[in-house]
């Protein structure tokens, strides 16, 4: 089986609302688009809302979340009013996912080999033969040693990275158009986050499938995808080319997140910016900005609902002074 | 030879203000099959009054378990641990109990450090208690340190479960600094939590150690957080110390291929996409004891030399200075960060 390359968008969102119950929405007025072969970087804190994006798209919110959205398409296929039938015929075929701990996303007590073959017997894409003999070619695919070896291990009996390369083989096992991949490499090492981080580049260039990267890690951002979205209290605030919106943050928000991290050329052993406070239900619930508490630069304009703005070509974000403050200092993005 | 078999020699001399010395220290566990985990394989280390020493390296490589025998949590199989100038190892009853009041230590996850069923004022005094302080100075001492943690008013009769995992973490970081410890061991202490909420942490910690004199080992795998925190860093692999030095130096030009790989494999933000070194494979089993260099198997300068003869850890600059000096353990040190400044990548790296 060869790879195919994919000439449709992997993902096409448009005005994207995520809500539980009555209560405030928890994603709201998201568009997202990853082109084939693309690596799109969606970044943000826990509660942005980017996990939810991430299960929404491969239909697997709870029932009692309510997901709306003018429009759907996962690869070539509108799942916007899909129902569960519907996104078993989807994932691990035209979409699949990338969990965090590799270990709980692995069965323990199925052979590594039988968990990848299983993709494609479940989905009827081959016979039990052809399904074993695509499982060591994808072992070979994410560059596993001894795969005819590997192939008949269970989980428990590898490390941390190899079997996170277990679960991207799965991943790819039925050449889907996009794969999801929930913070891949955070219980990983940084040496072995490397090769896993180089494996999906390499797999999305090989295999043309789109890659939806969610991560809290601005390095692991800035060194895998093409664009970047950053999420805020369930919005996107800032989109662009990653190198672009890390040097030059247009929303206040990117540039405190920057702003607080250590880096290699920040100043070692003195005060790092803080965001002041956290986010509160109320922010959510407004019409205006939903930083705009604890915003440096907030005036009274900031309560108008704000839209995503061009400031460069290819770079929005969602502030309506994005062009006439200047963010790129450290200090000044302390809150 | 291993590292165990070293003299002593390359302690700076004249240069200690050393609040705890680790000698040799190992530590060995029994595993599956009569084998034997050698976790830490020999560790000599100094940590010197009013510093941040810095221990960095991956899963697996001794570091915590390196923590727990600096706190005399567990005692090490060989070796000898000297704090202030006193042999800790020998103490027991009631002076190991004073003892303990001078070392204390924050642990990563407050959801598992902090008992969910005691109210925080509990928590924080246990260790204070635990030290034969009387009830009431105890509370007084408590309080006092949840205001120098900057804890919301009123923290001291609420349960964890009532605090974010910001405030939780400080709340473990009173209790740590209760006892108005000389050192206090710092577990990747703001891996659990949210970048914007790590610099409140970091902030907290530098602000607390000028404040109170406080010495610091402070354990991450986040280069970056250590190279922010740090005076002196210690890089270990597979249970040694493969290299330790002022943190200007050994994070700008480390002399060890494994340091110069560790600090490629990072993904920084300000770098973006740049030149790195991917080391293949994962490090070895410490279950094995290797005759040669520990990191050897994924070294691409190895030679016959480091698969054989373990080298030993030297100091590698002449200045006799206060900082204790830069010193390596390898055969060939400085040649990887030189082939990486040179473009001189090894084979298993890529341009992305």
């Amino acid at each position: 089986m060869t790879a195919t390359i994919a000439t449709t968008d992997a993902l096409a969102v448009e005005d994207l609302t995520i809500s539980y119950g009555d209560g405030t929405p928890v994603v709201s007025g998201v568009d997202l688009r990853v082109g084939p072969g693309e690596i799109l970087g969606v970044i943000g804190e826990s509660g942005c809302g980017k996990s939810s994006i991430g299960f929404a798209v491969l239909g697997l919110l709870p029932a009692v979340a309510r997901v709306d959205a003018a429009r759907l398409d996962v690869g070539s296929r509108p799942m916007g009013d899909a129902d569960e039938d519907d996104w078993n015929q989807v994932r691990g075929r035209v979409a699949s996912m990338v969990f965090q701990e590799p270990m709980s996303a692995l069965n323990p007590c199925m052979r590594v080999g039988a968990q990848i073959a299983e993709v494609l017997l479940v989905h009827g894409l081959a016979d039990k033969k052809a399904a074993h003999a695509r499982a060591l070619e994808l072992l070979r695919l994410v560059q596993v040693p001894e795969p005819e070896l590997r192939a008949k291990q269970f989980p428990h009996q590898m490390s941390g990275g190899m079997r996170q390369r277990i679960v991207i083989a799965m991943a790819l096992a039925a050449n889907p158009q996009l794969l999801v991949a929930d913070e891949p490499t955070t219980a990983l090492d940084v040496t072995v986050q490397a090769q896993i981080l180089d494996l999906l580049d390499r797999m999305r260039r090989e295999t043309g499938a789109g890659v939806l990267l969610i991560s809290h890690d601005l390095g692991v951002i800035a060194q895998t995808c093409d664009r970047v979205v950053v999420m805020y209290a369930g919005e996107i605030v800032e989109e662009g080319e990653p190198g672009e919106v890390l040097a030059n943050p247009s929303h206040s928000y990117t540039a405190a997140l920057v702003a607080s991290i250590p880096t290699t050329s920040s100043a070692p052993r003195e005060d790092l910016p803080m965001i002041a406070g956290g986010v509160r239900d109320s922010d959510r619930a407004t019409a205006g900005c939903r930083f705009a508490a604890r915003c440096a630069f907030a005036t009274e304009g900031c309560a108008s609902p704000q839209t995503l703005v061009e400031v460069a070509p290819a770079h929005t974000a969602r502030c309506w002074r994005s062009t006439e403050l200047d963010l790129t200092t450290r200090t000044e993005a302390t809150a | 030879m291993t590292l165990t078999d070293l003299e002593p020699t390359q302690r700076p001399e004249g240069a200690s203000d050393a609040l705890m010395m680790l000698n040799g220290i190992r530590q060995e566990f029994p595993a599956a099959g009569g084998r034997t985990v050698h976790a830490l394989d020999g560790v000599t280390l100094e940590v010197q009054r009013g510093e941040t020493l810095g221990i960095v390296g991956e899963s697996g490589c001794g570091k915590s378990t390196l923590a727990r025998a600096a706190l005399l949590l567990r005692k090490p199989t060989a070796g000898e641990i000297r704090f202030g100038g006193q042999d800790a190892l020998a103490m027991r009853g009631g002076r190991l109990r004073a003892h303990r009041r001078r070392a204390q230590m924050v642990f990563q996850d407050p959801n598992d450090s902090l008992d969910p069923r005691y109210k925080v004022l509990r928590s924080v005094m246990e260790p204070l208690l635990a030290a034969g302080v009387p009830r009431k100075e105890a509370k007084d001492k408590a309080l006092a340190a949840l205001e120098a943690v900057g804890a919301p008013d009123g923290a001291a009769d609420r349960f964890p479960h009532e605090f974010s995992g910001g405030q939780r973490q400080r709340i473990a970081i009173a209790r740590a600094i209760a006892t108005e410890p000389e050192l206090v061991v710092l577990d990747e202490p703001t891996s659990a939590l949210d970048v914007s909420i790590q610099a409140q942490i970091l902030n907290l910690l530098l602000e607390l150690q000028e404040s109170k004199k406080l010495t610091y080992m402070f354990i991450s795998h986040n280069l970056a957080v250590i190279r922010h925190l740090s005076h002196r860093v210690a890089v270990m692999y597979l249970g040694r110390i493969v290299e330790v030095g002022p943190a200007s130096q050994v994070l700008a030009d480390p002399l060890h291929p494994y340091t110069a790989a560790l600090l490629s494999a990072v993904p920084d933000p300000d770098a973006g996409k740049r030149e790195r070194i991917i080391l293949q494979g994962d490090p070895p089993s410490p279950t094995q004891r290797v005759p040669g260099c520990a990191f050897a198997s994924r070294c691409w300068l190895a030679t016959e030399q480091c698969r054989t003869e373990a080298p030993p850890l030297v100091r590698t600059d002449a200045a006799a200075d206060s900082t204790g000096g830069h010193l390596v353990a390898c055969h060939r040190p400085g040649e990887g960060q030189e082939a990486l400044r040179l473009g001189l990548t090894p084979a298993s790296s890529t341009t992305v």
